[in-house]
């Protein structure tokens, strides 16, 4: 910078740039605390790794989860690809519309994200299957997640 | 495109051709370095990202990289004739006052890749729309265009790829879906973002004031989190900047420079492609640029401008219109009809609604909104008290359009929440604090250059 430049410069601006860096620089460094203490979603589960191996030769899995989804043991992120998520909604009036879709008998991971607990996620499951007599497959992973398949009942081909 | 060399070489390829478009003038080797670090993740990550998407278009992967190498040759060429030496360029004179936003630039760098050990995966319309649309991008290869239309709307499908695709051709070439690639690829904006801010003010204002004005808006808690998080808007606010900026910058008849033409015109070009909302910004920073260009400039230098500032922004711009043309999804802010528009458009509720909603965001008051915009909104209210202080502000012909481009943006952006047919609470509960984000950059350039003075030119 020029002698001629600083005499041109306006003074007080300059001066209070420098305040607003600061106060920037103190908000920056809350912000940044904040987001380093934000806690582990509840979908980091070392469990992930075991369903993963199972799934390996399956086509397709639906993601019973929220927006979060889940996380393995090696910190990648299972989720968009086939999940139902209720975001913008009521998950309230949005999950049956979910358990509508798990028609097609493809094999599932879900949380407790529709439920209190993963134990309150299994019962509704169950009550779902069985309302419609379909046949449940149903394997918990810890105390977090759970894999299930629901296949419709067989028609008897001797009616 | 198949196979890692041409992702690389593309990628190199765009890297090296901002450095060669910005750094042709006789400037010092630190002003060299900065021009090349504040375009080169432009050119780089968006070559990258419309060659990789015309390769998919095109269906014959080796003709993308030789459109994109022939089109960026062509830009070169462009920017090097009639190269001059500014007077501008002479007060560019290697300040060491460019290390505060380097610094702070490389340290907020490192904190947004540290925050991502924690984080990674990005937010949730990252993971919804973004890197779902990279992961399609790359999984789906050369069938992309027969399995967009199945594709369920709610992933927007319609968001252009700048970002995606680059992704997408990154993944190709690891051979992982790796999310370290989704993480370095955001990070790399931050620095530039930096320099930016500082090329644009140096260019009117001293080394001293351009710092501390890049350090102000790198320290914005928004332009680090949304970024971290995957967002495209900070990134966005950067071309915004840049296009704006340096359109501004010709504005001065004795500083017109093929070289800045040649840089708006990527800038304005990339906005578009990589969020919607750079489709209104350009048409609006464009309208006002050649309703003030037709004054006083000879039809000659007229045309020879505005085809540098047409052929570059086209970089960017056949992509988009590709991709626009082929795969139509439609948006959903267009999809109301004629009649509600201007039924939405006659609301004073709805003004109200949305006005008090920018108030409240921008209220300094508000913790929130302290701890998103901190020192962006204290150096606003500076601003505004400076320049009622002095009852008049020192319009020259840059901060002029600066001026004017940040009055259309914000005009701009509270139109579209008013004519909206989503719900507009949610509407703007949802999204407006990072359409603020969008322009927030540009509003504080034009705000410090219209409360100080323009140095008299460097005679020595």
């Amino acid at each position: 910078m020029t002698d001629q430049d600083q005499k041109n410069e306006n003074p007080l601006v300059l001066g209070l740039l420098i305040i607003a860096t600061v106060f920037g620089l103190l908000q920056m460094f809350q912000t940044v605390k904040a987001e380093f203490s934000r806690p582990t979603p509840h979908w980091a589960n070392p469990y992930f790794d075991d369903l993963a191996k199972h799934l390996e030769q399956e086509d397709s899995v639906i993601f019973m989860t929220d927006e979060e989804g889940f996380k393995d043991a090696n910190g990648r992120i299972h989720t968009c690809q086939y999940a139902i998520i209720p975001t913008k909604l009521d998950v309230k009036t949005d999950w049956p519309s979910a358990f509508k879709k798990l028609d097609s008998g493809s094999w599932c991971i879900c949380d407790a994200a529709f439920a209190s607990s993963i134990d309150d996620a299994e019962r509704k499951i169950r009550t779902w299957s069985q309302k419609d007599g379909r046949i449940l497959t149903f394997k918990r992973f810890g105390d977090k997640l759970a894999l299930f398949r629901s296949l419709p009942p067989k028609k008897d081909k001797s009616k | 495109m198949t196979s890692i060399a041409v992702t690389t070489v593309v990628l190199l390829w765009g890297v090296v051709l901002g450095a060669r478009i910005r750094c042709m003038s006789t400037d010092p080797w630190t002003t060299q370095l900065l021009k090349g670090v504040t375009i080169c993740p432009l050119t780089g990550v968006g070559l990258l990202s419309v060659s990789w998407f015309l390769g998919l278009f095109v269906g014959a992967p080796i003709w993308a990289p030789a459109i994109m190498f022939a089109l960026s040759y062509f830009l070169i060429r462009l920017a090097s004739t009639e190269s001059i030496q500014s007077p501008r360029e002479s007060r560019n004179n290697g300040s060491l006052w460019i290390l505060l936003p380097v610094f702070i630039g490389l340290g907020l760098t490192l904190t947004s890749m540290l925050l991502d050990q924690e984080h990674g995966e990005g937010g949730a319309d990252a993971m919804a729309i973004w890197n779902y649309a990279a992961r399609f991008l790359h999984r789906s290869g050369s069938q992309y265009p027969n399995l967009m239309p199945f594709l369920d709307p709610s992933h927007h499908m319609d968001y252009p790829l700048f970002f995606p695709a680059a992704i997408a051709a990154q993944w190709h070439c690891v051979g992982e879906e790796s999310w370290f690639v989704v993480q370095w690829t955001h990070a790399l904006f931050i620095l530039p973002m930096g320099t930016l801010v500082y090329e644009i003010v140096h260019a009117r204002r001293s080394a001293c004031l351009a710092a501390w004005t890049s350090a102000v808006v790198l320290l914005t808690p928004s332009l680090l989190i949304w970024g971290q998080r995957q967002y495209v808007d900070g990134h966005l606010s950067y071309a915004v900047l840049g296009g704006a900026g340096f359109l501004a910058l010709q504005r001065d008849k004795k500083d017109r420079n093929p070289i800045d033409a040649t840089t708006a015109g990527l800038f304005l070009g990339a906005m578009p492609w990589i969020k919607n909302e750079g489709i209104p910004l350009l048409f609006l920073f464009a309208g006002l640029h050649f309703l003030t260009e037709l004054k006083g400039r000879s039809w000659r230098e007229h045309l020879g401008f505005t085809l540098r500032l047409v052929f570059s922004s086209m970089v960017f711009l056949i992509a988009l219109i590709l991709f626009k043309t082929n795969w139509p999804p439609t948006n959903d802010l267009i999809a109301n009809g004629k009649d509600s528009f201007f039924d939405y458009l006659s609301s004073w509720d709805r003004w109200r609604t949305v006005l008090g909603a920018y108030g409240t965001e921008l209220n300094p008051a508000n913790e929130l909104s302290r701890s998103r915009w901190a020192a962006a909104l204290l150096l606003a209210v500076i601003l505004l008290i400076d320049g009622l202080r002095r009852r008049f502000w020192r319009l020259d012909s840059t901060s002029a359009f600066l001026m004017f481009a940040s009055f259309l943006s914000i005009g701009g952006w509270i139109v579209v929440y008013v004519v909206t047919p989503q719900e507009i609470h949610w509407h703007l509960s949802t999204s407006m604090n990072r359409l603020v984000l969008q322009i927030m950059p540009l509003c504080l350039v034009s705000g410090v250059l219209l409360c100080t003075r323009t140095p008299k030119p460097n005679t020595d």
